[in-house]
């Protein structure tokens, strides 16, 4: 790595000013793994790293506030009679072993994600924020079009882990692991984004002062092929928090080529309520590394929104769910492993048997 | 196959690799535009505090002994052990948090050397391999090591008995599984696993006899 | 040659067999002997330094003064040098020195060779360095697809044939590449039995299948890498990441024209080797040369220790490859069929090196089919070179023909293992065969995967076999030593380095075994060349060709001792002493250990011994050597989710022989780590390369996917012993066996679950959605 300098704040509001006085050279640092990995490589040479280790303290708490919602369309926003609070500093291994019923989509895949060793320094804003693994971005070398190219290599390149959905020009997937069950469950994030006006230095602003849907967070590459999310420089995410509906169930499954440590080829995770009258209810379904921003399957929760599990509607969901599927010439088999996989996660979410 | 240097859509191949030795490289995690004016930018943040850019003091405490070294902020955690400290005992094999080689303990908890900064352990317990003995009398899992052959090698044997050691201090039986999740980060090549966990299970558990392989040996008479 | 008659055998087999000793050679331990020592579970003896952190690798060696150096690698993978200006990098924080290694006008030929190189005082300093120097490239055409290589107008790698490099963890005796070069192919390797090509045509019925494998890198934990010392002009001190320190004390000498004499090599402690650690240089990268440079050029030590991302491209892989296989047999319906032809035509890409091979499964396993022919052909790459790997060629050679074989007996509704068994002549592997069919429960797993096929099954489970073959080819080079001084301390010498092997232990257990004395009161000293000369970690052969010369230095050392003795003892010959771990006595009267030693005149016996090459092959011979065949066999059994294709290697039963087990405890080490290697070579492991820019996609060790804790299947372990007569201890190798079969016996399970064959490495999710597929649209056309 070339040399670099650190700085510990406690304020916030210091560090998105640092960042902010000159974006391109400085970056904020939480757990650190991608950032310091992209570092390694030498896709990114900060001359200062703002850590923010001092300025939010890891938690997970269920039912102890809701989230500030805005004046301005607060409607927007889902409720619930409770919220998972889940500060973006929590290491990732924090977060698997919480208990946070009804939302075991998260911690299942949370406990998941990297290793036992990354898990226990990987944050969860550094984890919703980090960038894709695509093996040309990340490449020192090749200049793709993340990197300033006119092109995306994966295009006319290997492409077998690349995405089927949403993509073009970039066909990276999006590589949170924790953004898949985030987005099934409806979760929104708090951005601690300064006011019009900054605070001055020293104002005691840590309330976080903006507030978005966790699909609010992500950018397609259709809109801007260079980046994943929407923070500006210097924003900082702060919490996460996921509304927790009366006997709402969720379930989150991931295939992989290898158990021990390995990205996900595809990734489920389902949120549902079982009315009294058996049927499904608020159903919420989202796909991971199957295209460049978490997908939410809305059409195939849609389909099966007030009806009972049943598995041949499964079945159709997940047609439904893979319908607009454009796969490159590496990636076909997504499509009916991610159905397959789809298919399996609505069984257990909904605790209809899966078949032998 | 005659004109190699255009791929499809008209794109030259040599335009698809960075040029060397020019800043031509725009990535990152910030949005690059150093040329347009900040409209929120105000004054300039003071930075007096920025540390690391030359080396740096750093205090923390390390396989029980207190420690002082001067860091430069890029110096890794593991480039301080191996580089500074002689505790060569922790291994670096991918320098990229994958393979578990280069774990120890930052007061108690797994973490991998290499994807942490020195300065990170500020005021914290590190414990490396050459930490898990009471002065000369070996752990009992270090011993159970031994006694199992859960090492071939011996390159991946320090991260797997810190990932282990871990596990044990959690308390109470474990089961493969366990054992198998707790180090699902850390790499054999020479595919030492299965000791491992007899290892591990041997001192959690108090089973101390080891896997038998079935010898066929040839007997006078035939078997 | 003396004549001796010897009790060898294997299981239910005993056989007094008679065999011509060389001169001075003690009787071989054979079904007689009852050893005390030998063949027990004893734990490793460097195991404390190990689980403590106090071994040092070369890695980790440190020396005052020392610097790190880093290698600036061209990213092209075909490109000529136009310009090459190092200057700029001694102006870089702690750099001492910088050197270009490519020069202007130069070619190269993958991403990844040798461009320049500097040497500073940190390794972190020597590697942001390199950003300095300064390099022009002219890229040319390239091509890095073995297919896209083969075609007609592909960009030449060679422009003359490249001579065939061997190291001496190549399979000994395997045929050499002789053909002329053509476009990118190199024909000419061939094995040869009656003329399978007529055979095939007269065939009643023929199978034909292609079979593809992957490049699969050795991704040893320890990187490649080396530390120089020169310790005059014209003398050195190489610390070197090495599985064979006298490879690496030629080669080292030759580059700098000295005498071998002048160059001392220490390997203390390795971290894995499996065939690419041969020499001083890596396959595709001149290591020492560049650190012996750099230690001139500053006058200091240097160290040059690769990163991962440079282990992946130039320090050698597993050749990939494109089999076609083709079976010819009789008509004649279920158990009387035969296969009556075997034709195996390989292609395989060593990238710009040589040795892509498929070993000896289809050639030298199924005697009995009367017509083989086996041709394979090197095609040229622009990619980093391969080198041998755990039994070169063969994993390729057994999946393929392993798995033509289950799909031949798929079709001709026969049991695999039957199959087998009908054209296998090797009395030890049909025994395995035997064996595993009776453990592994097959016939009942058989049928349950035929119902849950029949059943359509979300989760289907399947079982399949495969076999190895490999040969003894230990060697005649090391000398051991064996100390006794007079306060009774026994030191065991000798040169070589320990791979992971333990051979260290294996020593200590001979020599007590032989002195009668406690394992933990014997020393060895290895890893070191000054210690003697050992032998290269290659070929499986390191234990049968280092025990038999510690026998023979602690059975001379025990006869002096022994002649000590008998004086002291008055006894009329050192025969009728009797040894113990105490001491020795003749009748009443005894000498203690320590008492013994203490008669020892000047400081101590100093022994040498030496290894008679291989006299004994019972109960048969590895083909065109006179040495024992090494049989093999495995069973696997396979979890398959085929709604998302997720598969899962669940169990697994290895049968091998390996001659006398030495130590049971670290034989199970070494097979567990064949199955381990072997099930990542199976379902995950693939270096990927960008076909239209020439790079490896993923140099690292997340998207290069090695074997973890969790992909292991449950391992159980039979070991066949087979009392060869071969040498005075009756070790042979297990090393490479163990990972030949894995591959080919999970895909055969595959195939059993499924229905349809998978024929091709690795065994993805994507590659068994693509088989159900398939598998789907030929049940469709069947029905109409």
């Amino acid at each position: 790595m070339q040399p670099f300098a650190l700085i510990r704040t406690k304020r916030l509001e210091r560090a998105r000013a640092i960042v902010r006085d000159k974006p391109e050279a400085r970056a904020l640092r939480a757990g650190g793994i991608d950032l310091l990995d992209r570092m390694k490589e030498g896709l990114d040479e900060p001359e200062l790293l703002v850590e923010l280790r001092d300025a939010m303290a890891p938690q997970v708490e269920l039912g102890a506030g809701q989230p500030l919602l805005p004046a301005e369309n607060p409607e927007r926003f889902p409720s619930a009679p409770r919220f998972a609070q889940i500060g973006a500093l929590t290491p990732l291994a924090q977060l698997a072993a919480a208990e946070l019923p009804g939302a075991e989509a998260l911690t299942e895949a949370a406990s998941q994600a990297a290793t036992p060793g990354i898990r226990n320094t990987a944050t969860v804003g550094g984890n919703l924020l980090q960038r894709p693994r695509c093996w040309y971005f990340r490449q020192r070398e090749l200049v793709c079009l993340k990197k300033g190219g006119d092109t995306c290599l994966a295009l006319m390149g290997d492409n077998r882990y690349h995405a089927i959905l949403g993509a073009g020009p970039s066909f990276i997937v999006h590589p949170s692991s924790l953004a898949t069950p985030l987005l099934a469950l409806d979760a929104v994030v708090s951005v601690f984004a300064g006011t019009p006006s900054d605070p001055p230095e020293g104002g005691a602003t840590t309330e976080p002062n903006s507030l978005r849907l966790l699909s609010e967070l992500f950018v397609s590459p259709a809109d801007d092929p260079t980046r994943e999310h929407a923070l500006e420089p210097g924003d900082v995410l702060t919490s996460v928090w996921v509304p927790v509906l009366d006997g709402m169930r969720s379930a989150y499954q991931a295939v992989r080529e290898k158990q021990s440590h390995d990205w996900p080829l595809a990734e489920a995770a389902v949120r549902m309520r079982i009315a009294a009258d058996g049927s499904m209810r608020d159903l919420r379904i989202a796909l991971g590394h199957v295209a460049p921003i978490p997908w939410n399957a809305s059409a195939a929760a849609a389909l099966l929104e007030g009806k009972a599990p049943n598995a041949d509607l499964f079945a159709q969901a997940a047609d439904a769910a893979l319908a607009d599927a454009a796969p490159l010439d590496g990636n076909a088999y997504k499509v009916p492993m991610t159905k397959g996989l789809l298919r399996e996660v609505l069984h257990r979410a909904s605790g209809l048997a899966l078949p032998e | 196959m005659s004109d190699h240097s255009k791929q499809p859509g008209g794109v030259t191949r040599r335009g698809l690799f960075r040029t060397l030795g020019a800043a031509t490289l725009v990535a990152g995690c910030v949005k690059q535009d150093p040329g347009s004016e900040n409209p929120e930018r105000s004054e300039a943040p003071e930075l007096d505090d920025a540390l690391g850019l030359t080396p740096a003091p750093l205090e923390f405490v390390l396989d029980g002994q207190p420690v002082q070294a001067e860091v430069e902020a890029r110096t890794t955690l593991l480039e301080l052990l191996r580089l500074d400290l002689d505790r060569t005992g922790t291994k670096v094999v991918c320098d990229r948090g994958a393979c578990g080689a280069c774990m120890v303990l930052v007061d108690g908890v797994p973490r991998n050397s290499c994807m942490m900064l020195a300065h990170d352990v500020g005021g914290s317990e590190v414990t490396t391999v050459a930490g898990l003995a009471e002065g000369e009398q070996l752990s009992a899992l270090q011993l159970a090591f031994i006694e199992h052959d859960a090492l071939q090698c011996g390159f991946c044997t320090s991260g797997m008995l810190i990932s282990s050691t871990a596990l044990l201090r959690e308390g109470g039986p474990l089961t493969r599984g366990q054992v198998e999740d707790a180090i699902a980060g850390n790499l054999c090549r020479c595919g030492t696993y299965p000791h491992v966990v007899d290892a591990v299970l041997a001192v959690a558990n108090g089973e101390g006899g080891r896997r038998q392989t079935e010898l066929l040996q040839v007997k006078k008479g035939g078997a | 040659m003396a004549k001796t008659k010897l009790s060898l055998g294997y299981g239910p087999k005993l056989e007094t067999v008679p065999v011509e000793l060389p001169p001075g050679e003690p009787r071989p331990w054979d079904a007689n002997d009852q050893l005390e020592v030998v063949g027990e579970p004893v734990p490793r003896i460097d195991g404390q330094l190990k689980v403590s952190g106090a071994a040092r690798y070369t890695h980790d060696v440190a020396l005052e003064d020392m610097l790190h150096a880093a290698v600036l690698r061209s990213p092209y993978p075909c490109a000529t040098i136009k310009r090459v200006e190092v200057k700029a990098a001694l102006d870089q924080p702690g750099v001492e020195a910088a050197i270009a290694v490519a020069a202007v006008g130069d070619k190269l030929i993958f991403a990844g060779q040798d461009v320049a190189a500097v040497a500073a005082a940190r390794p972190e300093q020597a590697r942001a360095a390199l950003a300095s120097i300064v390099v022009e490239y002219a890229p040319a055409p390239f091509v890095v697809g073995t297919r896209a290589a083969m075609r007609d107008g592909a960009p030449l790698v060679h422009e003359t044939a490249v001579e065939e490099r061997r190291t001496g963890a190549d399979e000994p005796g395997a045929e050499k590449a002789t053909g002329e070069l053509s476009g990118n192919i190199r024909p000419g390797r061939s094995q040869k039995r009656g003329d399978a090509k007529r055979a095939l045509n007269k065939a009643a019925l023929t199978f034909e299948a292609t079979y593809e494998t992957q490049c699969h890198t050795h991704s040893s934990l320890e990187t490649h890498g080396v530390m120089v010392r020169w310790d005059s002009e014209d003398a050195a001190t190489v610390w070197a990441s090495t599985q064979s320190i006298f490879s690496v004390r030629d080669e080292f000498a030759a580059i700098f024209g000295l005498p071998p004499a002048k160059v001392r090599v220490i390997t203390h402690f390795l971290g894995g080797g499996f065939g690419s650690k041969f020499g001083a240089n890596a396959s595709g990268t001149a290591i020492a040369k560049i650190a012996g440079e750099l230690a001139r050029a500053t006058n200091k030590p240097v160290k040059l220790m690769l990163t991962r991302h440079e282990e992946h491209l130039c320090t050698g892989n597993r050749p990939d490859s494109i089999q076609t296989v083709k079976l010819g047999a009789t008509a004649t319906p279920g158990a009387q069929a035969k296969i009556t032809a075997i034709h195996v035509q390989a292609h395989g890409s060593a990238g710009v090196g040589t040795g892509a091979g498929v070993g000896r499964n289809a050639s030298a396993v199924y005697t009995k089919v009367p017509d083989v022919l086996v041709e394979s052909a090197d095609v040229f790459t622009h990619a980093g070179p391969a080198v041998a790997f755990r039994a070169p060629g063969h994993p390729q050679g057994a999946f393929a023909m392993e798995s033509a074989l289950d799909e031949l007996a798929r079709q001709l509704e026969l049991d695999p293992i039957d199959l087998r068994l009908a054209h296998d002549g090797h009395p030890v592997r049909r025994w395995q065969l035997e064996l595993g069919r009776e453990r592994f429960n097959w016939d009942a797993r058989r049928q349950a995967a035929a119902d849950m096929r029949a059943r359509g099954t979300r989760v289907r489970r399947g079982v399949g076999c495969a076999v190895s073959i490999w040969g003894d080819f230990s060697g005649t080079e090391a000398r051991v030593s064996v100390e006794i001084d007079r306060k009774g301390g026994v030191v065991v010498k000798n040169g070589v380095q320990d791979i992971g092997g333990g051979i260290g232990t294996i020593m200590a257990q001979v020599a007590a075994e032989v002195l009668a004395r406690p394992v933990d009161q014997i020393r060895v000293e290895i890893g070191d060349s000054e210690l003697g000369p050992g032998v290269g970690s290659g070929g499986s052969k390191t234990t049968a060709s280092i025990t038999p010369a510690v026998r023979n230095a602690a059975e001379a050392a025990k006869a002096e001792l022994a002649q000590i003795a008998a004086e002291a003892l008055e006894a009329s010959s050192p025969s009728k002493l009797r040894w113990t771990n105490e001491g020795v006595s003749l009748g009443r009267r005894s000498l203690t250990w320590a008492e013994l030693c203490e008669r020892i005149e000047g400081e101590a016996i100093v022994a040498v011994g030496t290894r008679a090459r291989t006299y004994g092959h019972y109960p048969k011979s590895f083909p065109g050597f006179p040495t024992p065949e090494i049989a093999g066999a495995q069973f696997a059994e396979v979890e398959i989710d085929t709604w998302t294709g997720e598969v899962r290697c669940t169990e697994l039963l290895a049968v091998h022989d390996c001659g006398r087990v030495m130590n049971e405890m670290t034989v199970r080490s070494q097979i567990n780590g064949g199955i381990a290697l072997g099930v990542g070579y199976a379902l995950m492991e693939e270096r990927v390369m960008d076909p239209s820019l020439g790079v490896v996609l993923n140099p690292n060790l997340d998207q290069y996917k090695p074997c973890g804790a969790k992909d292991l299947p449950e391992i159980s372990i039979v070991l066949t012993e087979v009392l060869s007569g071969n040498n005075n201890t009756g070790a042979y190798g297990i090393g490479e066996p163990a990972t030949i079969p894995t591959a080919a016996a999970i895909a055969n399970a595959v195939g059993d679950a499924l229905g349809v064959h998978v024929r091709s490495l690795p065994i993805t999710p994507a590659k068994i959605l693509d088989a159900l597929e398939r598998g789907r649209q030929t049940s469709t056309e069947g029905d109409t």
